[in-house]
């Protein structure tokens, strides 16, 4: 907890004071050295209503923060002790390297001795990214002249997701049970295709097949595009690339919701690792990428590996950075018998 | 962050609190005004203030903006905005061209009606926060002019409701600041802060009146920067050591100022109440000149055989004829006299320094180069004219020979001289005539310290006579002694000290620096010279008030009685300011038993439950229900309880249950805390309830107001339960 007393309006009572004072012993005038005396009562009371106010217990919650999206901050003010709590002004921030978050202020008039305020604020993010959550109160003394104000950090890091987009669709794999998608219990068809080498002939469905005149089978199994990788390489703020992170994040999140394994290659100031993205972690790349550069060859082809032969790895990236990064990754991914997709291709 | 506040509830709080910001700008504004009364005439000061309440009432419910005013051509101004400059302007002009460097009590009537001008222009013109605090600059501005040209204890009443609303608009100011720029807010009424204001102020006062007192050399500031008149008209701040002298061999009745408090003389309490000084005889229609000490009239002893304990210094000439006392007199002041003060005619002196007597009477006291005040006490021997009125109407002989006794101005306006001829005509003896002419003036003329000077050029004495017919008691003494003198009386002004104070120290009289007086001194041949006092109630009262004097006076008689008088003097007013922030701080601090708050809770709720302008949503609602049953037999009985009134309700239109919850939600809003107070969905569900069975009362079938809309009542049981399925849950 830091305290910090603000000083503009004190210091200019204070110096007032003085100057009063002064003028008074020069002038031997009885209403300066009144008026001097007053403004030390006025000020003296502010102090003595601000030292004596046992504060109030302030407690913060916010949704979650989605930049472009309003989301609701509620601030409760719960006055435990057994006096009139002093006027409050509630501060909250995120600091970080780059404005995440708008301060968010709330004024709380004076609250009765066990009395309760429940205050809600909205703010709408402007940019993605992580950062350290503070708040503040301040306590205001009578007249205004005198402030006290503490200033707390939450105890958990604050993200601001991408603003919300739509997903894009990624290619498919198909195929029967056991490979790369899921299996759906019951009589769920997803699709027809034309029969290709390795489907089983009982799959064909001859009906269709007379009437098209071409083998085809029923997909049973909801084509999934298997393993996906991302690989994401820009520098924040950019506009492009946000809304490029935005859709990959959007994507992301609806595969993980139909169970599909997801890799992501994560920055870090020891060089990089690979990171799977679970239903409950999928955000943490899409937040903090500031500035991804690309990866390096040893880490390409971890992450390659994870994405495994079959499976889909997603280049998030500008198209100005996109031929550099695909002439790098091309022949890894052909290697690792990976598909590379250029998300720009699919927005 | 947001700086436009979009909730109703902060758009409400703001309205609330501007408000509240003009109305306290309004208490000082008048407490400005208050100030400034001494200095402007009172139909100027009376319709400064009725302007000034009609245009702050007329804005009142106007919200005071905090962003600066949009850009707008010169010809988009409000109207109110243009003549309130117009008014600025012109004010201005008009005091700019009257006032001068060395401004006195009539230029500052120009500077105080400016003032007015420009608080009532500026009211008018108040739109925004910055500009009510401009306004409680221009109270400060009134203030400081009052202090500087009408300074007097009632002051202290408009600075100290001045100050207070100050405080509070500065708090409501600050307030209003909060409410705009925050993003959201949870803000009660602005009478709450108000309110809880009233502590704060209270213990501001206490402890700036504790600081005031625990000052030193509290009593040695003056409150103007004009010396008093006694001290000879000269600019001086050694207003203590002239006023001990009072004999600076000049008195100008032009001059100004306040008196000093502290104490000059000690006698004791049996002592005459008169002890003259200075003797004055030349008068030059503004001034009053002595004649210069003459050296060789020395009195025959020096200070080195008084401290041997030679006998007394003895005037070359006794002039005295009557008793003669003798008196002990302690010198409680810090610098040597320069007269002797004595009772009556000095006759002997023992005391510090050589005695010079000159022409007109007066002891001058002198001392050795390098003098240091010896001995702090010295004995006077007195003549005190000894004769009842009608010795003094039969009083008979020749006169001083002396002509300057008698001497008047060649400046005297012709007017004077005629009046007193006019007074006089019916009288032949001296007595009578002395006695006409001092009761026209206590009649005639206003006792007050702060009359305002006579125009330069002007004869002090007709500016008092015939134009302000306001002074003080250098005034009513010259008038008296010109007008005597114009009819051939003999007669002169004598300066010394009056009245005292026996209460203090039993057994002595205390004379003040304020206690400094003026009077006359008139010859009756055969018994000498014998005081008179012209001044109105110069006698009575210790503080000398005139028949007619201004309520303002009477103010500050009553408070510098109460100031002289207090028991143990300043000691007690530190204790009893001690007392006051004490009980200041326990009110701001909220400590205290609990059981006033509830008791005034309880009133309220009780207040609120009978009185409906004051009722929220749900009481309303039940007062209307109880208003349309006045005439229903099915009204509430008188000792039935809310809850037992709900259960005789419920029924077709209602069922019990909403009733109860209704009724439960009334002795919420009339009783409970402000934190279990009911909300405003929760009230007005209350008292849709009560308007339900109000539209019931008197009218058969009954069309509830429910979600469905159920038309029609078809029997009792359908009704019930189509009742409860389209009530909507409360």
């Amino acid at each position: 907890m830091k305290l910090q007393r603000l000083g503009s309006r004190n210091q200019l009572a204070y110096v007032a004071i003085v100057g009063l004072f002064v003028l008074a012993a020069q002038t031997r005038s009885v209403w300066l050295q009144a008026a001097a005396c007053a403004l030390t009562g006025l000020v003296a009371v502010s102090w003595l209503t601000v030292a004596f106010d046992k504060g109030c217990r302030v407690g913060l919650q916010h949704g979650e923060f989605v930049v472009g999206a309003p989301a609701q901050t509620c601030f409760t003010v719960e006055n435990a002790s057994s006096r009139r709590s002093r006027p409050l002004v509630v501060r909250y921030w995120v600091e970080s390297a780059r404005p995440l978050v708008p301060e968010v202020a709330v004024y709380v008039d004076p609250i009765a001795a066990g009395g309760r305020a429940e205050v809600r604020a909205t703010v709408e993010p402007v940019a993605r990214g992580e950062g350290e959550g503070r708040w503040s109160v301040e306590r205001i003394g009578a007249f205004g002249l005198v402030t006290l104000r503490h200033t707390r950090t939450t105890k958990e890091q604050v993200a601001v997701a991408p603003a919300s987009a739509r997903p894009v669709e990624l290619p498919t794999h198909g195929g029967t049970a056991g490979t790369h998608g899921r299996v759906t219990a019951g009589l769920e068809v997803f699709g027809a295709r034309e029969w290709r080498p390795g489907d089983a002939v009982r799959h064909v469905h001859w009906r269709s097949t007379a009437r098209s005149g071409r083998l085809t089978v029923l997909e049973r199994v909801e084509p999934v595009p298997g393993v996906l990788g991302v690989l994401i390489v820009g520098t924040a703020g950019h506009q492009q690339f946000e809304e490029l992170l935005a859709t990959a994040a959007a994507t992301v999140e609806v595969a993980t919701d139909k169970g599909v394994d997801c890799y992501a290659w994560l920055e870090q100031s020891s060089g990089g690792c690979v990171g799977q993205l679970s239903r409950g972690s999928w955000l943490v790349p899409f937040v903090r990428a500031e500035k991804a550069a690309f990866p390096s060859e040893r880490g390409l082809t971890h992450l390659l590996a994870h994405v495994g032969r079959g499976g889909t790895l997603l280049l998030v990236a500008v198209p100005d950075t996109l031929p550099a990064l695909h002439a790098v990754v091309a022949d890894a991914s052909a290697a690792a018998g990976v598909t590379v997709v250029e998300l720009t291709d699919l927005t | 962050m947001t700086a436009v506040p979009t909730s109703v509830e902060t758009v409400g709080s703001i309205a609330g609190n501007s408000r509240a910001i003009r109305v306290a700008s309004l208490v000082a504004g008048l407490a400005g005004q208050f100030a400034l009364q001494p200095l402007v005439p009172a139909p100027a000061s009376i319709a400064a203030a009725i302007a000034l309440v009609a245009v702050v009432g007329s804005s009142v419910n106007q919200p005071l903006i905090g962003a600066r005013l949009a850009q707008r051509h010169w010809w988009d101004w409000h109207w109110r905005q243009a003549v309130a400059l117009l008014l600025i302007v012109v004010s201005s002009t008009v005091a700019v061209t009257h006032l001068r460097l060395e401004a006195s009590t009539a230029e500052a009537r120009t500077l105080a009606v400016m003032l007015l001008f420009v608080q009532v222009a500026h009211a008018m013109a108040c739109a925004s926060r910055r500009e009510a605090a401009l306004g409680c600059a221009v109270v400060v501005a009134m203030f400081s002019v009052a202090a500087v040209f009408s300074g007097d204890v009632t002051l202290l009443l408009p600075i100290v409701v001045g100050v207070g609303a100050i405080a509070v608009a500065a708090t409501l100011l600050h307030r209003g600041w909060l409410l705009e720029s925050a993003d959201a807010v949870a803000a009660g009424s602005a009478a709450t802060i108000v309110r809880s204001s009233v502590g704060p102020v209270a213990t501001a006062v206490g402890i700036a009146v504790a600081v005031f007192l625990a000052m030193p050399n509290s009593s040695s500031l003056h409150g103007r920067r004009h010396a008093s008149s006694f001290g000879g008209g000269t600019f001086s701040h050694s207003e203590e050591r002239a006023l001990s002298g009072l004999s600076s061999g000049e008195v100008d009745l032009r001059a100004r100022g306040p008196l000093s408090n502290a104490p000059a003389l000690s006698t004791p309490a049996d002592a005459p109440q008169y002890w003259q000084g200075a003797i004055y005889d030349d008068f030059d229609g503004t001034t009053w000149s002595a004649a210069r000490a003459d050296y060789s009239g020395l009195w025959l002893i020096s200070p080195q055989q008084v401290r041997a304990g030679l006998p007394a210094q003895v005037p070359p000439e006794a002039s005295g004829m009557g008793g003669v006392r003798t008196d002990d007199v302690t010198i409680l002041g810090s610098d040597p006299l320069e007269v002797v003060f004595s009772p009556g005619t000095p006759e002997a002196y023992w005391g510090d320094g050589q005695v010079v007597y000159d022409g007109d009477a007066t002891p001058h006291l002198i001392y050795p180069a390098a003098h240091a005040m010896g001995m702090a006490t010295y004995s006077v021997s007195s003549t005190l004219p000894d004769a009842s009125d009608n010795e003094l109407r039969a009083a008979s002989g020749p006169d001083p020979a002396d002509p300057r006794w008698t001497a008047v101005s060649a400046s005297i306006a012709p007017r004077v001289e005629q009046l007193a001829a006019q007074l006089t005509k019916n009288d032949d003896d001296r007595f009578d005539k002395v006695e006409v002419i001092e009761n026209y003036l206590r009649t005639n003329e206003i006792y007050d310290l702060n009359s305002p000077e006579p125009a330069r050029g002007d004869d002090a004495v007709d500016d008092f006579l015939f134009v302000s017919h306001r002074g003080f008691c250098e005034q009513f003494a010259t008038a008296a002694v010109v007008m005597l003198r114009s009819v051939g009386v003999p007669a002169r002004m004598v300066t010394g000290y009056a009245f005292g104070d026996t209460l203090t120290d039993p057994g002595q009289r205390i004379f003040l620096g304020t206690d400094a007086h003026a009077w006359v001194q008139v010859y009756y041949p055969g018994i000498g010279w014998v005081d008179s006092d012209p001044t109105a109630s110069g006698l009575a009262a210790p503080v000398p008030v005139a028949m007619h004097g201004s309520m303002r006076q009477h103010i500050v008689n009553v408070l510098s009685t109460f100031w002289h008088r207090l028991p143990g003097g300043r000691i007690g007013a530190l204790l009893i300011a001690c007392m006051v922030v004490l009980i200041g701080a326990a009110t701001a601090l909220g400590v205290g038993s609990s059981r006033p708050r509830r008791r005034l809770r309880r009133w309220r709720g009780r207040r609120a439950f009978t009185d409906s302008r004051r009722a929220g949503p749900a009481l309303a609602g039940y007062l209307r229900l109880e208003a349309a049953l006045a005439d229903d037999e099915r009204r509430r009985e008188p000792g039935e309880t809310l809850g037992e009134f709900g259960r005789r309700l419920g029924g077709l239109v209602a069922t019990a249950g909403e009733v109860g919850a209704a009724m439960r939600l009334v002795e919420r809003e009339c009783y409970a805390r402000e934190s279990r107070r009911p909300s405003e969905a929760e009230s007005a569900v209350a008292a849709e309830v009560f308007d339900r069975l109000r539209a019931a009362v008197g009218r058969e079938p009954v069309t509830t107001a429910g979600a469905a809309g159920v038309a029609g009542v078809a029997s009792s049981s359908n009704t019930a339960e189509a009742n409860r399925s389209a009530a909507p849950s409360a």
